[in-house]
């Protein structure tokens, strides 16, 4: 563990707890369209991740199967690729399949 | 003023940390003067720093970026803030006092240890500035893979306060109630190095205001060629299609009195035969089309580089673009008129487009706040001695440095930063007190 790690789990407590009482107080936590795009975008990840889960797609693969427009899934497939969700597989004509990881 | 308030008294105050502030500052601190560099953004780098690869030697950006940055943050002579905006600078008695808002990240940065555990954590997306809307990032997040400093960002105004990085943080450093902090800096000389913006996407109506998703601003398609570029490669914004046809419109935001850019923004042309030639090497079998009314290769080596383009296969077409529409599977759609006698209006269909935006200043004096200079009928900084010292402003101490003044290429960026720093240096000795046992 490094020092800063060390001194950060001597200091851990309530503090971001207590910060986020008072802040969730004076702003709430998120405006009604914030909630609902967080909620929507909770919903299509996992659409999309279902989608892929055993076999992996094209975007308009996805899109086909789920519903969703095409760009949409492509830029949730781009968000989850980043954070290694999902992964690529070998070209498929003009199009990348990705597939769950 | 509050207790709270940091002073700090520099030689240099240096404004905006593109690669021209970047440059002022390292000669002027490798010659011994103190310098206290601002930046707004949360990493310093500017435009630069978001390139794939540099016109006309082909190298890659952030690799010959990257180093001057780290030399910067290093640097025992500079003071960098970033996050940072000056709230305003007043002469007096022939010293530059300035003011300075340090911006909250939301973080203790002596604490973070750069693990973005936090953005993992995180569960809110948001569109990624630094891909131009093209990919995701965090709430909280770090801006780029090398940016510098390697502190993430809390965006307090989209955060859903859900704990998750407080609980992911090692070290306990996210602090949601940070405050911004006021910073004085008392400086014998100001460089201005605010750089440039691209006119924006929707300036055009008839090329589809912004709203075709396979129409890209010159930007998005760097991010694309880049080798950490959002999709892994050059894609479809609309479906993830690998492009067969690219087109480039040339003078999409310049040589426009409507707009208000009635000048020639001198890199496009540049950088779209480069992106070009990029795309020819990423996709050999696609097309690439160029639609242009000049092509002004003006530096050394730029003419060849144009040649190389067409002799790679780059099709070069004299012909306005008028209107730009788009199909049911967004394939856009050009409507051009050749340059070239008896022929009239055609249509044609591409799988991409990139509009060659124009570049505008991006701190105009007319906005207000940073220091009453002077702009010059372009908006860009004015020179009172724009042959013979290009450096000098309508300011007596305050200088300006790259695309501040008005649309340049790296290479005059870097070669103004350097003229910027000695007029500076030559300023101080002038006008600031020797100290002792140095010679006057
Ligand atoms: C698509 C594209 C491709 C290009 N490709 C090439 C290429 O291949 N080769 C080449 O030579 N040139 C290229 N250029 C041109 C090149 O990007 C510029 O010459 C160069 O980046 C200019 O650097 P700068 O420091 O002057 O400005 P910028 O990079 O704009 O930096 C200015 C900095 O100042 C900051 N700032 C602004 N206002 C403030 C303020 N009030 N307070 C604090 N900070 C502030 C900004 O955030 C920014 O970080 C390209 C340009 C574009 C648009
Ligand atoms: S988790 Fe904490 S230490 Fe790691 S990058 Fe985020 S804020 Fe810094």
């Amino acid at each position: 563990m490094s020092e800063s790690e060390q001194q950060g789990s001597e200091r851990k407590g309530n503090y971001a707890l207590e910060q986020l009482k008072q802040l969730r107080a004076r702003r709430g936590a998120g405006t009604p369209a914030q909630i609902e795009r967080s909620k929507r975008g909770k919903e299509m990840q996992n659409l999309i991740l279902k989608a892929i889960a055993d076999e992996a797609k094209t975007v308009p693969e996805i899109a086909a199967e789920t519903g969703l427009p095409e760009q949409d899934v492509f830029w949730w497939i781009t968000a989850l690729r980043k954070y290694s969700r999902v992964q690529d597989e070998m070209k498929r004509g003009d199009f990348v399949p990705y597939r769950k990881k | 003023m509050a207790a709270s308030t940091q002073q700090l008294t520099a030689d240099v105050l240096v404004v905006g940390a593109g690669i021209a502030g970047l440059q002022a500052s390292l000669d002027l601190a490798d010659q011994g003067k103190s310098v206290v560099l601002v930046e707004r953004k949360p990493s310093i780098g500017g435009t630069m720093i978001n390139l794939s690869k540099v016109f006309p030697t082909l190298d890659c950006a952030s690799c010959i970026t990257t180093p001057r940055m780290a030399s910067v943050a290093h640097h025992a002579n500079i003071d960098l803030f970033t996050l940072s905006e000056v709230d305003g600078i007043e002469k007096a008695d022939g010293r530059f006092r300035a003011s300075i808002t340090k911006k909250p990240r939301f973080i203790e940065e002596d604490q973070c240890i750069g693990c973005k555990r936090c953005e993992e954590a995180c569960t809110v997306f948001l569109e990624d500035d630094f891909d131009h809307g093209l990919g995701a990032k965090k709430a909280i997040s770090i801006p780029f893979t090398n940016a510098i400093p390697q502190y993430p960002v809390l965006d307090a105004d989209n955060c859903l306060l859900c704990g998750a990085c407080a609980k992911a943080c090692p070290t306990q450093c996210i602090n949601f109630l940070q405050e911004p902090k006021k910073v004085e800096v008392d400086a014998g000389a100001v460089i201005l190095a605010t750089g440039f913006e691209l006119t924006p996407m929707d300036a055009k109506p008839q090329y589809g205001g912004g709203a075709y998703p396979n129409v890209l601003s010159p930007l998005q398609m760097e991010r694309l060629l880049a080798p950490h570029g959002p999709y892994g490669g050059v894609m479809r914004p609309s479906d993830g299609q690998t492009p067969s046809s690219i087109a480039y419109v040339q003078c999409a935001g310049s040589r426009d009195k409507s707009l208000g850019v009635p000048y020639c923004s001198r890199v496009c042309c540049m950088y779209a035969i480069k992106q070009a030639m990029l795309l020819s090497g990423s996709l050999p079998i696609a097309d690439i089309t160029i639609y242009y009314m000049d092509i002004r290769a003006f530096g050394k080596g730029y003419e060849q580089f144009y040649q190389n383009a067409k002799a790679m296969g780059v099709e070069f077409v004299k012909a306005k673009v008028a209107r730009i529409s788009e199909d049911e599977s967004h394939n856009p759609i050009l409507r051009i008129e050749r340059q070239e006698a008896g022929t009239g209006p055609e249509e044609v269909q591409h799988d991409l487009v990139v509009l060659s935006l124009g570049m505008v200043p991006a701190w105009k004096p007319s906005q207000g706040g940073l220091i009453a200079v002077e702009a010059d009928t372009d908006g860009f900084l004015k020179s009172p001695s724009m042959k013979l010292n290009p450096a000098l402003t309508t300011i007596d101490g305050v200088f300006a440095a790259g695309t501040a003044t008005g649309p340049k290429d790296i290479v005059d960026a870097i070669t103004d930063a350097g003229a910027a720093a000695m007029a500076a240096g030559n300023y101080l000795a002038r006008t600031q007190p020797t100290p002792a046992g140095h010679l006057p």
